[in-house]
């Protein structure tokens, strides 16, 4: 399999303040070196005998296909990202980033200064889209090989040397100046628009338990310290619980298995929450049976063990 | 901003030869600690001033998300990894597998190696939806921030020792053998679906030019190499070409803006090849004039600097 070249995304001679020489040497030997090393690691991996091979060559040759790869990929968003006049932001561009960092003036701060902050020594900064959580992020990677697991980066600044030096020598501050002037808005709003379209990681699917309510581990612990009143109830069973060291602080442990001998004692007034180990069937069935006894009750995603992960309050199990 | 809690989405009691001990601690601490220093982290950044704040105190800062967001991300994707089953690919993924690597088997001794190659060393091994060319490659990450710019990965091991020590020790051949038989290839695919719809970066348009064919500086490298007979034009305008050095090898220069001077030199019967400095209108509108002049031409995408990206041969232009 070969990787292909992408043309060159942006008109070097519309550029303000970037020259042709800087923009050519940049394509052709920082991004075609890359393009063709990685043709060249993914032939030499594509044609070893796994079998015979060392552990070690595989994943030395499999790292420098990570690295050229990103750098490819990378050095493609970087021309794409220029050819704007870096000022007039679309309105869908510019809300989101007010969402996300607060204010256009914030985001651009933000970006600036991850990039100043880099003092000298190589790296990217990217405004990536994170899919899980439908937001915008800024980061910065120290090589090329560094990204979001699952982003994807609608902007890309090349804080490496060969990005800059032929024209500004050491003076950074003018670079990333005059990057910031030269970014083409229009086409990170098309990025930004296919990247809002990619599915957020599958959560998990309890079909089973489709009609049960649940609850968070995190609105659980608001419910408790805004002190609303509320009746939690572990129902991991007797053969986990007679094991486990703790219990969430505020639960009290009811068999699973007995439940109609317990349902009594509880109070219809006011909420229950119920939870198992992991938030599987048994959390959710003993909502289940207490919503049609006619209790409002929910069950907790994740069970005990989202709550510790959270860090939410234990007490030992006596 | 906070990234909220996702519960296991793994049944822990079905895994085959990884212990409920192993998995909760894993969870808990290690998945549940990276989110918790994620949310601090975050909400450190959301109250710094940029402006003010020294590079160092942001550079680390922002280090330290990248890092605590992609541990965040991949934990979710290792546990979602994972799941009661036969360990052996669907027809779908088993499909794609072969494509990309030879065969299943291959892909797997590749992933197998990679993770052997760790050879004690932490880091995860991925496997990655590349939407750029519409492929899956195996990845290596030697931490956590380390991912494919854009990718979208499917499977994730985890290769840091907290994630097989308690049951294996420092037997790691033998945790890698237990994760390959306990692979959720259903949720896999699913996650293989999703990523298949990302679309790749966007590639560059010239509307203006969009029923003008072009051909790409590979295929072009490959008719020369195969002796197809081609004539090969540099279009760069003089006002450009009078500063260059090199020219591409098997091309003559003329100039754009004379063709009905040296129209009339060119056979109709070998395929024209045209291009300017970076493949944008010099070369389109020239492939277009003597397309209408009833010569078989095409622009070359990307134009000069793309054949020197490829390492296409040159000559002195004298």
């Amino acid at each position: 399999m070969t990787y292909r070249i992408a043309p060159l995304f942006c008109r070097p001679w519309t550029l303000n303040g970037m020259s042709p020489r800087l923009i050519e040497s940049h394509y052709e030997h920082n991004y075609g070196a890359a393009l063709n090393r990685l043709n060249s690691v993914t032939r030499e991996l594509e044609s070893i005998d796994v079998k015979a091979t060392s552990a070690q060559i595989i994943s030395r040759l499999s790292r420098e296909q990570t690295t050229l790869l990103n750098s490819t990929l990378l050095h493609e968003l970087y021309f794409a990202s220029l050819g704007g006049d870096g000022r007039n932001l679309p309105d869908t561009v510019a809300s989101a980033l007010a969402r996300d960092f607060g204010s256009v003036d914030r985001w651009r701060h933000e970006f600036i200064a991850l990039a100043e902050a880099l003092a000298g020594d190589s790296g990217w900064i990217l405004l990536t889209c994170v899919p899980r959580d439908g937001r915008l992020i800024n980061h910065s990677a120290a090589d090329h090989a560094e990204s979001i697991a699952g982003g994807i980066p609608i902007l890309a600044l090349d804080m490496y040397e060969h990005a800059y030096h032929i024209e500004y020598g050491a003076n950074t501050t003018a670079y990333i100046a005059a990057f910031m002037r030269n970014i083409h808005w229009e086409a990170v709003e098309a990025r930004y628009a296919d990247a809002m379209t990619v599915s957020r990681p599958r959560s998990l699917d309890q079909p089973e338990f489709k009609d049960v309510p649940s609850i968070t581990p995190e609105e659980v612990q608001e419910m408790l310290s805004s002190g609303k009143r509320v009746q939690i109830i572990d129902t991991r069973p007797r053969h986990y619980s007679t094991r486990a060291h703790d219990i969430v602080e505020g639960a009290v442990w009811r068999d699973p298995e007995r439940i109609e001998e317990w349902m009594t004692s509880l109070s219809k007034d006011e909420p229950v929450v119920t939870f198992c180990v992991y938030g599987f069937h048994i959390g959710c069935q003993s909502a289940a049976a207490l919503r049609k006894a006619g209790f409002d009750a929910r069950y907790m995603a994740g069970g005990h063990y989202a709550w510790k992960a959270i860090k939410g309050p234990v007490k030992l199990f006596e | 901003m906070r990234y909220q809690l996702t519960p296991i989405n793994t049944r822990p009691w079905l895994l085959n030869g990884l212990s409920l001990r192993l998995i909760e601690s894993h969870y808990e601490n290690h998945y549940g600690g990276a989110l918790r220093r994620l949310n601090a982290i975050t909400e450190q950044l959301e109250s710094l001033d940029f402006d003010t704040t020294p590079g160092y105190v942001v550079n680390s800062l922002k280090r330290e998300e990248l890092v605590a967001l992609n541990s965040t991300l991949l934990h979710e994707l290792y546990f979602a990894s994972m799941a009661f089953g036969d360990g052996r690919p669907t027809q779908m993924l088993a499909q794609a597998l072969t494509r990309d690597f030879g065969s299943v088997d291959r892909w797997r001794s590749e992933f197998v190696a990679m993770a052997k190659g760790l050879a004690g060393g932490s880091g995860w091994v991925l496997l990655v939806y590349v939407p750029r060319d519409r492929r899956l490659i195996n990845q290596y990450a030697g931490d956590h921030g380390q991912t494919t710019a854009g990718g979208v990965p499917i499977l994730a091991l985890d290769m840091y020792e907290h994630a097989y020590h308690i049951d294996f020790g420092a037997n790691a051949t033998a945790y890698i053998d237990t994760f390959q038989r306990n692979i959720d290839w259903t949720s896999t695919q699913a996650r293989y679906e999703d990523a298949s719809k990302v679309e790749g970066p966007r590639p560059l348009v010239q509307k203006e030019f969009g029923d003008l064919p072009g051909i790409g500086v590979e295929d072009v490298k490959a008719m020369l190499d195969s002796g197809t007979p081609v004539q090969i034009i540099d279009a760069r305008p003089r006002s450009y070409i009078s500063r260059q050095q090199d020219i591409m090898d098997g091309a003559v220069w003329r100039d754009p803006e004379r063709v009905h001077d040296w129209i009339g030199q060119l056979s109709k019967s070998d395929p024209i090849v045209v291009f300017c400095a970076y493949g944008f209108h010099v070369g389109c509108k020239t492939a277009i004039a003597l397309r209408e002049a009833g010569f078989d031409a095409k622009y070359m995408k990307g134009g000069h600097s793309a054949w020197k990206a490829i390492g296409g041969p040159l000559k002195l232009y004298t």
